[in-house]
C-alpha cells in the first residue's frame, strides 16, 4: 500500500550485542492526515525515512501532518461529546505507527519535530509479525513513555528525546500518541529515529540480567490469603449506594474490583453499570478475550454507546469476529458506535449493526478502511443523525442509498473520501433528503463543484458548518459562495481552505450576512485583499478563529495590526521555513 | 474498637428493636398529625407527617452502629445485609408512608396558594406503593387540573371514580376539566380562524402549527 | 436569620441556620411545605443519624451553604473523581467507619453534594488497586470458590499488568 522506504541502519557491535541506529522504514497506520490519500503533501507517510525538513522550522509539504489541532474542532457545531464515563485522563487525539526494518530492544527514541512541536504524549512499542496480510492476533503493546501535555513553549525545530522505559523485548513497531489541542497551529513531524540493541547468542550481559530481575520484581504478586480483622463497611450500604460508588470508577478499575469478592463481582457485572463503554483509552490492553467475556457475562446487555476506536492492531480477524458477535447479542439498544482508526475487517460488524441496531443514531468509521462491500448495509439504518466516514472507502451508490434512508442526518463527514467519484451527486442527494443537515465535511472532495454547492444552498439551509477545504474545482466566479451564505444564514464555521478562486466579493458577502460566523479559513487565496478581511473582522462580531495563511495579498503586518485591534479573534498566519 | 463478635440472633433482634421503636414513634407522629388536621391546624399537621416519615425512612437499612462490629462478609448473595424487617413491620412502614403522603397532599391543598407540583409528587409517592389508591388519584387529578394539564387530570379522576362512580367531588372536578378543555378548543379555533382570514385577505403568512406565542 | 432544630438519634439537638439545613433536600422540602412559619420550635428528630455524624454533616453544609445548586442534568456531567475541592478532600480524610456513615447520612438527608463527594472518595480508594489491595483496604473477605475466582480472573485478565 505505502511505499517501503528502506532507510539505512547503522550497526555497532560490542561483545555479543549490536546497537542499531535506524530511521522508520514505513508508516503502518495512522488516525488522520491533512493531505490527500494519494498525495505526498502533508501526509502521514512523510514520517518514514531520514529527516528532510530538520533543522528547518516551518509549514512544509514534505512533513507528516495530522488533520486537526487546537481547540477549534471542539468548538465547532460538529463537535462530539466523550462518553459520560470516559476516563478523564485519556488525552490521545491521533496516533501514528512506524515500522523499523530491524527489531530491537529500544534504548532511545528520537522524534524530529519541525513545526509547533510538543505534541507527543505517549510512546508505545510492539513486536508485530511482518506478514500482516494474514491473520494478526492480539498485539502486546509496551508503554515506553508517557507524560501529560505541556504548555507550548518552543517555536523551533527540535529533536524530542524522552527518557524511555527499559524493556527486555525487541520491537519492530513504534506507536506515537499525539495531542495538539494546546498548540497554536498544526504540529508537523519529520522523522523518527530508533536506537536499540539486539542480542546474539544466549550469553546475556550483566546489565541486561539486572534489568530482567528488575522486571520480575514488578510483576503482580499475590500474597497468601490473610484474614483481615476490622470491618467491611460495604456491608452497611444498600444496593443503590454501592452502585453509585461503582459508577464513579473507570472501566479498568471496575474490572479489577470484580475480582475482589462476589458482592463486588455482582455489582461490576450489573449491565446497568455500563450503559456506555469507551474502550479507546484502553486500546493498548483491549483483547479479543475481553469482548467475548463482556458478551458471555451479559455485562453490556443494556449498552447504548460503544467505542472500540484504536483497538486491535492490523488484520485481527479474531477481534473482528468477537466484535460482530458482541453486537449481534448485546447491541439492540446501541445508539452510538465508534470504530475509528481500526484496521480489522468490518464487514461482519456492519452487517450486525444493520441487523440489530435499529435505534442507532451515530456511527463513526473514521479512518477504518477494511470494508469489503458492506457499506451498503448501513442503508438499512434509518435513524442516523451523525455519520463519520472520514478516509473511508465508501462508493457513491452506497452513500446515496444511506443518505436516502436517513433523512434525519445532521452531521456528515466525508473528508478525504477518495472512492466517491461524483460529489455533486452526493450533494444533490443530500439536498433532496437531508434538510436538517447541520455540518458537512467535504475536505478534499475534488469532484465537488459550484453545481453541488448550489444544491446545498438551495436545500440545506440549516447548515451551521461547512468544510470545503481543498475542493479546488469550485469556481467562485459562479457566485456560488455568495448564494451559499445568503441561503445558509446559520453558518458558524466555513472553511474555504486553498480554494484559490475565492474573491473579495465572496468575503464581502460573508461579512454582510454571516452574523453567527465563528470560524473562517481562507488559507491560500490569491484574490482576497486586506480590506475585505478588515470588513469581515468588523462585521462578524462572533468570529474567534481566522486562518489567512499563505494568502498572497495579506502581509504579516496586516495580521499584526488585526491581532491588536481584534483581540478576540485568533488569527493564524503560517509560513514555510 | 471491640473485638469481632459473631453474628447471632441476639444482634439481629437488637436492630429490630430499634426499628420497631422508630415505627411506633412514626405512628405516634401520624396520629398527632391527624389530630392537628381535624383541628384545621394544617401547618402543624404537615410538621407531624414529615417527622413521621423521617422515622421510617431507611429504617430497613439502619446500621447497627457499634453493635455489629466484626460482621465480615461471610454470607454471599445477601442483598440487604443490615436489619431485616419482619413482614408485619414492613407492612406497617408501607401503610404509614401511604397515609402520610396522602395527608400531606390533603394539607397542601388547604393552603391559600397550594404547591400543586408538590401535591402531585406526594400523590405519586402513594401510587408507587399502592396504584389503586383512590384518594391519591383524586388529589393528583385536582393538582393536574390546577396545573392546567386537563387531559391527564381527567385520566386520574376517572381512575379515582372506579369504585365510587357517583362521588360528587370527583364529578365536580371532571366537569371543571371538561369546561376548561372546551374553552381551550374554542380559543384555538379562534386563532386559526384569524389566520385563515388573513390568508384569504392575501397576506402572506406561514402557518406554523406549533406556534406557541 | 431563622433557625431550625435538628435532633440526632442519640438525643442531641443542633440549632442550625435554615440556609445551612436547606442543603438537605429532605429538610428543604419540609420547610417549603411549612411555608415561612416557624415550626413552633419543636425539634426535628433524625433517627438515622447519630450526633457525631450529624455534626460532621452540618459542618459540611455550613461550608457549602453558598454553593450554586448542583446541575440537574445527569448526562452532561462529566464523571470525574479528581475534582473534589480542597475542603472536601480534607473533610473526608476520616476513618472508614465515619466515611461510610457520611454516605448513609447524605443519602438519608438527600444532600447530593456530600453524597457525591463521599462516594467519589471511596471510589478513589478503589482506583488503581489490585483485587488483593482492595480487599486489604476494606477488610473484604475473598468469598469466591477456586473455580469462581479463576473464572472472574480470566474474564478480566485484560487489565492485568503483564
Amino acid at each position: 500500500m505505502l511505499p517501503r522506504i528502506v532507510a539505512k541502519a547503522t550497526v555497532k557491535w560490542e561483545k555479543k550485542r549490536a546497537t542499531i541506529n535506524q530511521f522508520a522504514c514505513e508508516v503502518k497506520s495512522f488516525s488522520s492526515q491533512y493531505g490527500s490519500e494519494k498525495s505526498l503533501a502533508y501526509v502521514a507517510s512523510n514520517l518514514a525515512g531520514h529527516p528532510t525538513v530538520y533543522p528547518n522550522y516551518g509549514d512544509v509539504t514534505h512533513a507528516c501532518v495530522f488533520r486537526t489541532y487546537g481547540p477549534w474542532w471542539d468548538m465547532a457545531p460538529s463537535a462530539v461529546k466523550k462518553f459520560s464515563n470516559s476516563p478523564a485522563d485519556f488525552h490521545g487525539q491521533d496516533f501514528i505507527d512506524i515500522g523499523i526494518e530491524n527489531a530491537v530492544v529500544p534504548q532511545k527514541i528520537l522524534i524530529y519535530e519541525t513545526f509547533h512541536p510538543q505534541s507527543i504524549i505517549q510512546i508505545f512499542g510492539a513486536m508485530i509479525p511482518y506478514d500482516t496480510s494474514g491473520n494478526c492476533g492480539d498485539v502486546r503493546w509496551y508503554e515506553l513513555w508517557s507524560a501529560d501535555p505541556e504548555q507550548e513553549s518552543r517555536f523551533k525545530a527540535i529533536v524530542f528525546e524522552p527518557e524511555i522505559k527499559k524493556i527486555s523485548v525487541a520491537v519492530n513497531t513504534i506507536r506515537l500518541i499525539v495531542y495538539s489541542k494546546h498548540l497554536e497551529y498544526y504540529t508537523e513531524l519529520d522523522a523518527v529515529e530508533v536506537i536499540g540493541t539486539i542480542e546474539d547468542g544466549t550469553d546475556l550481559d550483566e546489565e541486561y540480567m539486572k534489568r530482567l530481575q528488575q522486571l520480575d520484581l514488578n510483576k503482580e504478586t499475590e500474597p497468601e490469603e490473610v484474614e483481615y480483622s476490622g470491618r467491611n463497611y460495604f456491608e452497611t450500604l444498600p444496593h443503590e449506594l454501592i452502585s453509585l460508588i461503582f459508577s464513579k470508577l473507570d472501566f479498568i478499575d471496575v474490572c479489577r474490583a470484580a475480582r475482589t469478592c462476589t458482592l463486588f463481582r455482582d455489582h461490576c457485572y450489573d449491565p446497568l453499570l455500563l450503559p456506555e463503554l469507551d474502550l479507546q483509552p484502553y486500546w493498548n490492553k483491549v483483547t479479543t478475550q475481553l469482548l467475548d467475556s463482556l458478551r458471555e457475562t451479559s455485562r453490556v446487555s443494556q449498552l447504548q454507546k460503544l467505542s472500540v476506536s484504536w483497538c486491535a492492531y492490523g488484520n485481527n480477524i479474531g477481534f473482528a469476529k468477537a466484535l460482530a458477535k458482541l453486537i449481534s447479542e448485546c447491541g439492540n439498544e446501541l445508539q452510538v458506535v465508534r470504530i475509528e482508526g481500526c484496521s480489522f475487517p468490518l464487514d461482519d460488524t456492519l452487517l450486525q449493526i444493520a441487523a440489530n441496531c435499529e435505534h442507532i443514531q451515530e456511527l463513526n468509521l473514521s479512518s477504518s478502511q477494511n470494508v469489503n462491500k458492506s457499506y451498503m448495509c448501513i442503508s438499512h439504518l434509518n435513524c442516523l443523525t451523525r455519520l463519520d466516514l472520514y478516509r473511508s472507502c465508501i462508493d457513491d451508490t452506497s452513500l446515496i442509498e444511506i443518505i436516502q434512508a436517513n433523512p434525519g442526518l445532521e452531521h456528515l463527514n466525508l473528508g478525504n473520501v477518495q472512492t466517491v467519484k461524483d460529489f455533486d451527486g452526493i450533494a444533490s442527494a443530500l439536498g433532496k433528503n437531508c434538510k436538517h443537515l447541520k455540518s458537512l465535511n467535504l475536505w478534499r472532495a475534488k469532484s465537488f463543484t459550484a453545481e453541488g454547492l448550489d444544491s446545498l444552498s438551495q436545500n440545506c439551509q440549516q447548515l451551521e458548518e461547512l468544510d470545503l477545504g481543498w475542493c479546488s474545482n469550485i469556481q467562485a466566479q459562479s457566485n456560488c459562495f455568495v448564494t451559499l451564505v445568503q441561503s445558509c444564514q446559520k453558518l458558524k464555521k466555513l472553511f474555504l481552505t486553498s480554494i484559490r478562486t475565492t474573491r473579495d466579493a465572496d468575503i464581502h458577502a460573508v461579512a454582510s450576512v454571516c452574523k453567527d460566523l465563528e470560524q473562517f479559513d481562507i488559507l491560500g487565496t490569491n484574490c482576497v485583499s486586506p480590506s475585505s478581511v478588515q470588513k469581515l473582522l468588523s462585521l462578524c462580531g462572533k468570529l474567534h478563529f481566522l486562518d489567512v495563511s499563505f494568502c498572497s495579498q495579506i502581509s504579516d503586518e496586516d495580521v499584526q495590526l488585526w491581532r491588536s485591534t481584534h483581540r478576540h479573534v485568533n488569527i493564524k498566519k503560517s509560513h514555510t521555513t | 474498637m471491640a473485638e469481632a463478635a459473631p453474628l447471632d440472633d441476639g444482634d439481629l433482634s437488637k436492630k429490630q428493636a430499634i426499628a420497631l421503636k422508630r415505627i411506633d414513634q412514626g405512628e405516634i407522629y401520624k396520629q398527632e398529625g391527624n389530630m392537628c388536621y381535624r383541628e384545621k391546624n394544617y401547618k402543624k399537621a404537615i410538621g407531624k407527617y414529615h417527622r413521621a416519615l423521617l422515622q421510617v425512612k431507611d429504617v430497613d437499612r439502619q446500621d447497627g452502629q457499634q453493635m455489629l462490629k466484626g460482621m465480615m462478609g461471610g454470607v454471599s448473595g445477601v442483598e440487604d445485609r443490615s436489619c431485616q424487617l419482619t413482614a408485619t413491620m414492613a407492612e406497617r412502614v408501607k401503610e404509614l408512608e401511604m397515609s402520610c403522603y396522602n395527608n400531606l397532599a390533603a394539607c397542601l391543598l388547604h393552603d391559600t396558594n397550594p404547591n400543586y407540583e408538590r401535591v402531585k409528587e406526594y400523590c405519586q409517592n402513594v401510587l408507587k406503593l399502592d396504584e389503586q389508591n383512590r384518594k391519591a388519584w383524586y388529589r393528583q387529578g385536582v393538582a393536574l387540573y390546577h396545573l392546567k394539564d386537563y387531559e391527564e387530570a381527567q385520566d386520574c379522576l376517572n381512575r379515582a371514580r372506579k369504585k365510587v362512580p357517583k362521588d360528587p367531588d370527583i364529578l365536580r372536578y371532571l366537569n371543571l376539566c371538561k369546561e376548561a378543555l372546551s374553552k381551550q378548543l374554542q380559543a384555538e379555533k379562534h386563532r386559526y380562524q384569524g389566520m385563515f382570514q388573513k390568508m384569504a385577505e392575501g397576506e402572506e403568512e406561514v402557518i406554523e402549527m406549533d406556534d406557541d406565542k | 436569620m431563622p433557625n431550625i432544630k435538628l435532633q440526632s438519634s442519640d438525643g442531641e439537638v443542633f440549632d442550625v441556620d435554615v440556609d445551612v439545613a436547606k442543603q438537605s433536600i429532605t429538610i428543604k422540602t419540609m420547610l417549603e411545605d411549612l411555608g415561612m412559619d416557624e415550626d413552633d420550635d419543636e425539634a426535628i428528630p433524625l433517627p438515622n443519624v447519630n450526633s457525631a455524624i450529624l455534626g460532621k454533616v452540618l459542618e459540611w453544609c455550613q461550608f457549602h451553604k453558598d454553593d450554586p445548586p448542583p446541575p440537574e442534568d445527569e448526562e452532561n456531567r462529566e464523571k470525574r473523581t479528581d475534582d473534589l475541592c480542597g475542603f472536601d478532600i480534607d473533610f473526608l480524610k476520616v476513618d472508614q467507619g465515619t466515611l461510610f456513615e457520611l454516605i448513609l447520612a447524605a443519602n438519608y438527608l438527600d444532600i447530593k453534594g456530600l453524597l457525591d463527594a463521599s462516594c467519589k472518595t471511596v471510589a478513589n480508594m478503589i482506583k488503581g488497586k489490585t483485587p488483593e489491595e482492595i480487599r486489604k483496604t476494606f477488610n473484604i473477605k475473598n468469598d469466591f470458590t477456586p473455580a469462581e475466582e479463576e473464572q472472574v480472573r480470566k474474564e478480566n485478565s485484560w487489565c492485568e499488568e503483564k
